[in-house]
């Protein structure tokens, strides 16, 4: 035989070989008789697809969770569009939805808008990937080899068998975005036997969180915009930065009712541009604006004498404090004219009602809490809280998270310290603290050392400060998985890396920030599109191969919890855990019960209470409760004191406020025994000190930065459409300061702090304040996709990883650079 | 009895004919579904080994199997700088987007509407689902592609393939014919929209010699089908 037909006969052995794999004529495939002849006939007439379905769902294009309607043609989502029934997509006021809903249609915003992009983003990872190189670090190629689901699981279920049997649980450490399937995320942490379960939340508005609970005893109260007369922001630009979609139309509506708008930030931003009135401030400072706000009202008597006799505590010192915080005093700090902040407190305490709101702006550098609380507490002085247009107690009912204990091998892990400390944060999220444990990792500090991290679609490298510090912390763990849509710049520091899916493929369930509860369902409008599990089945896969339970021996992760037996299918497990937290929470329905309400939504007949401070307290209650002081509280089974649900006021039991006296506190004594992180103890008083990294001769600029409606995050740059709208990210400075210094608009510039550096377009405009340089967050990926690659400018690098010490929050304001022409 | 003789002849002659052709397309459905393997999954040393064996990779291959594997997946599965999409949509499929509402949040940004390429999921995958339901295609065990991928839809050729030869083998000849005439047109309105695409950055890729052999295997490939499936 010659080669070639040696080689041929070869080659035809192997094809034969997969023709009928093995066997031959026997494994050709069966045939069923004239069964290709219908296949031609019917192929002919061409595609035929059912009609259109519309499914209702949740958007989560953003944290906002707008509702979405999906028109889906043969298995394709082909329209995504404002769903009617959800007013997350309207208005956060019940009275406003019902009346206008029917005449002008609920909204959503341009990324709610570019979702197909998202689901059909041809970088999406499809596949699990092993990282073969064992070397790692920004640049350095993972050397990734496909892997199938069973390997990627046994693996990760072997590494973290290897934890428990070590007695090592804790050393487990698992972040998540904050809005998708948490509870079976932080489950499936106690039930392993770790503390250290963390989501985004610390990266966004835990400082105001920390702020408003200080002063109002609730963590997110929210303005109510459409009934207001006034409306002042500090640092918010609500138009643009749309959490909810339906901000920009309570913000227009307002103004078209003749609300004045007033908007206090560094940056000129979109709802500045629509505002009455922008007033440019040195970051960091508006809390000693607010204080002299607070001098100017006192001074004059503006206040609501009643609301503060009736509902405050601690008038007296507060007043006492700000008696020499002088809009003259402010001034010099803010670089606010004396005369703007007696005008705006004049204006702010007369026009009534009038609401004050804070939000990221200020709420990211180190002194953002005490800031925050100085601006909360103007609402204290004019009597606006939970009242029609002004800063409103939502009542936030929905779904229940049923509770289950951790057997004994995980609580003994369990009760370990957090790794990052978040019990010295005195007024700390349940997020965690993620700058803290980013640094410690990093530093090797901590009361233990951490082995082994899942990231659940969070791109830490990009979203928390200190880029060289996050990329060390993740190097130092042994082990790291993340579970996300694409391969971002923190999924190539993985050791596995698994596909996830997009908000279209699977379930949540959304209680709306809306003042009324309200729920909205998320659910699969197409199946996963590369047969990929949902993350809630990634993560019920694990607790199964783990064979967590909890302390009576369920095995939550396999146990239907409407059924009480063994389900196989994750899905069809996972809907009766959706169906039982609906059932045990306010709606009391299943989650086939929620399906066929209209748009998916739930919602409380009760629309939007306010004053709820004063309702009284059922007698029945009253009967039950224990009293401290004039503080009630409800009883625990073992009858030990529960939860806060009133007070004794005027010899009558009311709801009160959530503080520890039950009034708005302006001043809280007891503050002064807790400590921040820093070992500082917490200021009775809404203190202005100035945050400690201030402009020096080397760098002098500060440097900030946003969010616009055209990107979420770092996580949307992939998106043909959104960069279409919001292309790259230039650094603004002011035409005066670039005239100073010679530069130009478009101009290469270098944008260096004591951290890193990064290089940046220049865009010269009036609309910065003069001290300031700054640009939209999330560009300048060096990962995530073809689109987002190499777009704009990263100035992660540029900051150090620290948090707030009083809520842990990132600090990703805090920056102070020299530009130098590139 | 030379009529006879004749006839006998015409038959034996049909019957070699087929004979071959039963041959040709089980080799062919063979090769084409060797093909799907080679870009379905990063190959395992039984693949690796075939592979040598019809000569796609070289001597000394069992040393290499991680390193293919990796290969595999830079080219194919992890999108990067090497990365060839593997799904028709990206390829043939334009995605339509409605246009906003003038300004859809009052955000001031509204989008105009329109048509993008590159994007998965296209009207292809339905398609190609119904095609697949109709000829009772079942994808090979542990695929979990989505419709349009390239080793799925070579398997799919393979299955008509080996299905007309299996008809042929039972002497089904109108169902033989119904399956060439399904390859065929299943070449025309899908494989071969983007086969020669895909394969030219397959060929051309600088990351391994083993998937530019199977870039050019598959760029002969139509000319191979043409000469037993002339449609
Ligand atoms: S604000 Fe926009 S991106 Fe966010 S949930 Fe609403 S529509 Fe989606």
């Amino acid at each position: 035989m010659q080669p070639d037909d040696k080689k041929n006969t070869l080659s035809r052995k192997v094809f034969l070989k997969y023709a009928g794999m093995g066997a031959a004529a026997a494994a050709l495939p069966p045939l069923v008789p004239g069964l290709a002849r219908k296949a031609l006939a019917s192929i002919k007439t061409g595609q035929n697809y059912e009609k259109a379905q519309r499914i209702f769902s949740c958007c989560n294009q953003c944290g906002g969770q707008t509702g979405i309607e999906c028109l889906v043609e043969g298995g394709r989502v082909v329209s995504i569009r404002p769903n009617n029934h959800n007013p997350n997509g309207f208005s956060n006021i019940s009275t406003d939805f019902f009346a206008n809903i029917e005449k002008e249609g609920a909204v959503m915003c341009p990324k709610g808008n570019a979702g197909l992009m998202t689901l059909y983003d041809p970088d999406r990872l499809q596949k699990p990937l092993r990282r073969t190189n064992p070397e790692k670090g920004i640049g350095i190629d993972p050397k990734w080899k496909e892997i199938t689901w069973d390997e990627a699981y046994t693996e990760i279920a072997n590494r973290l068998k290897k934890l428990r049997a070590d007695s090592d649980a804790h050393k487990l450490l698992w972040f998540s975005e904050d809005h998708s399937f948490t509870h079976v995320q932080a489950d499936f942490m106690k039930l392993f036997g770790s503390p250290n379960y963390s989501n985004h939340s610390n990266l966004c508005d835990t400082a105001r969180k920390a702020s408003f609970k200080m002063v109002m005893g609730d963590e997110r109260p929210l303005m109510d915009a459409i009934q207001s007369k006034y409306i002042l922001l500090f640092g918010w630009n609500p138009l643009s930065a749309t959490k909810w979609a339906f901000l920009p139309r309570l913000m227009t509506r307002a103004r078209e009712n003749g609300a004045k708008l007033v908007v206090v930030d560094p940056n000129f931003s979109y709802t500045a541009n629509k505002a009455d009135e922008w007033v440019p401030i040195r970051p960091s400072t508006d809390g000693a604006l607010a204080l002299a706000m607070a001098h100017v009202i006192i001074r004059d008597k503006l206040y609501d004498e009643t609301f503060i006799k009736e509902w405050t505590a601690g008038f007296d010192q507060f007043a006492a404090y700000v008696q020499d915080k002088t809009p003259q005093w402010a001034e010099t700090i803010t670089t606010v004219p004396a005369k703007t902040i007696e005008k705006i407190a004049h204006d702010f305490a007369t026009t009534k009602p009038s609401l004050a709101d804070v939000w990221s702006g200020p709420g990211q550098h180190c002194n953002a809490v005490q800031g925050g609380r100085a601006i909360a507490c103007l609402n204290a002085l004019t009597g606006s809280y939970d009242r029609p247009g002004t800063m409103v107690s939502p009542e936030k009912k929905g779904n229940k998270h049923i509770e289950w204990s951790a057997d004994d091998t995980a609580a003994a892990t369990l009760r370990m310290d957090r790794f990052d400390g978040l019990k010295s944060y005195p007024f700390g999220h349940k997020s965690g603290v993620y700058c803290e444990s980013f640094a410690r990792l990093a530093e090797g500090k901590g009361p233990y050392k951490p082995k082994m991290g899942i990231v659940v679609f969070q791109n830490l490298l990009m979203s928390v400060p200190g880029t060289k510090t996050v990329e060390a912390a993740l190097k130092s763990l042994e082990f790291l998985v993340v579970n996300d849509t694409c391969l971002s710049e923190t999924a190539q520091l993985a050791d596995i890396v698994v596909p996830g899916t997009t908000y279209l493929e699977r379930y949540d369930l959304n209680g709306h920030w809306v003042t009324w509860p309200v729920l909205g369902l998320r659910q699969p409008v197409v199946a996963p599109l590369f047969g990929q599990p949902t993350e809630y089945e990634f993560v019920a896969e694990l607790g199964r191969r783990l064979g967590l339970k909890d302390k009576d021996g369920v095995e939550i992760f396999k146990m239907g919890h409407v059924s009480h037996q063994p389900i196989e299918d994750k899905k069809a497990w996972y809907e009766e855990w959706l169906s039982k937290e609906l059932l045990e929470g306010e709606p009391k329905i299943s989650l086939d019960e929620l399906k066929a309400l209209p748009g998916a939504t739930w919602m409380s007949k009760t629309g939007t209470t306010y004053e709820k401070y004063a309702k009284p307290v059922s007698e029945e209650k009253v009967k039950a409760a224990i009293t401290e002081g004039n503080v009630l509280f409800s009883k625990k089974k073992d009858g030990t004191k529960d939860k806060q649900i009133g007070i004794l006021k005027d010899g009558k039991a009311v709801t009160g406020f959530q503080t520890p006296s039950g009034k708005v506190e302006l001043f809280n004594a007891k503050l002064a025994e807790k400590k921040d992180a820093d070992g500082v103890p917490v200021d009775p008083l809404p203190v202005y000190k100035p945050r400690q990294w201030a402009p020096d001769g080397q760098f002098p600029l500060y440097l900030i930065n946003w969010k616009q409606a055209s990107h979420t995050h770092s996580r949307s740059q992939n998106n043909a459409w959104l960069v279409e709208i919001g292309p790259n990210n230039p650094l603004l400075m002011n035409a005066a300061t670039a005239a100073k210094m010679g530069l130009k608009d478009g101009d290469a510039v270098w944008v260096e702090s004591k951290y890193g550096k990064m290089k940046s377009t220049l865009k010269v405009t009036a609309g910065i304040h003069p001290e300031v340089v700054g640009s939209q967050h999330g560009f300048g990926h060096w990962a995530l996709g073809k689109i987002a690659n190499g777009r704009g400018s990263f100035d992660g690098g540029l900051r150090p990883t620290k948090a707030d010490p009083i809520s842990g929050q990132a600090l990703h304001k805090e920056c102070c650079v020299k530009v130098s022409k590139a | 009895m030379l009529r006879e003789g004749v006839q006998g002849v015409t038959r034996s002659l049909e019957a070699t004919n087929r004979e071959e052709r039963i041959q040709e397309l089980q080799r062919s459905g063979g090769e084409i579904r060797f093909l799907s393997r080679l870009l379905g999954a990063p190959p395992d040393a039984a693949l690796l080994a075939d592979a040598h064996a019809v000569g796609l990779v070289e001597d000394g291959w069992e040393a290499r199997v991680e390193q293919y594997r990796v290969e595999y997946t830079r080219l194919f599965s992890c999108p990067g700088p090497n990365f060839i999409p593997v799904n028709q949509s990206v390829y043939t499929d334009i995605l339509k987007m409605e246009p906003s509402a003038p300004d859809p949040s009052g955000c001031g940004m509204a989008f105009p509407g329109g048509e993008l390429r590159g994007y998965l999921g296209g009207t292809s995958c339905p398609a190609l689902v119904r095609w697949y339901t109709e000829a009772a295609f079942t994808a090979y065990d542990g695929a979990r592609q989505m419709p349009d991928h390239i080793s799925l839809e070579l398997d799919f050729a393979a299955h008509l393939c080996l299905a007309e030869a299996h008809a042929l083998v039972i002497e089904a000849q109108d169902e033989a014919a119904a399956y060439r005439d399904l390859l065929f047109k299943f070449r025309q309105n899908f494989l071969e929209l983007w086969l020669a695409s895909f394969s030219q950055c397959v060929a051309s890729n600088s990351v391994s010699s083993l998937y530019r052999r199977v870039g050019a295997r598959l760029l002969e490939l139509p000319t191979s089908l043409d000469r037993y499936n002339p449609g």
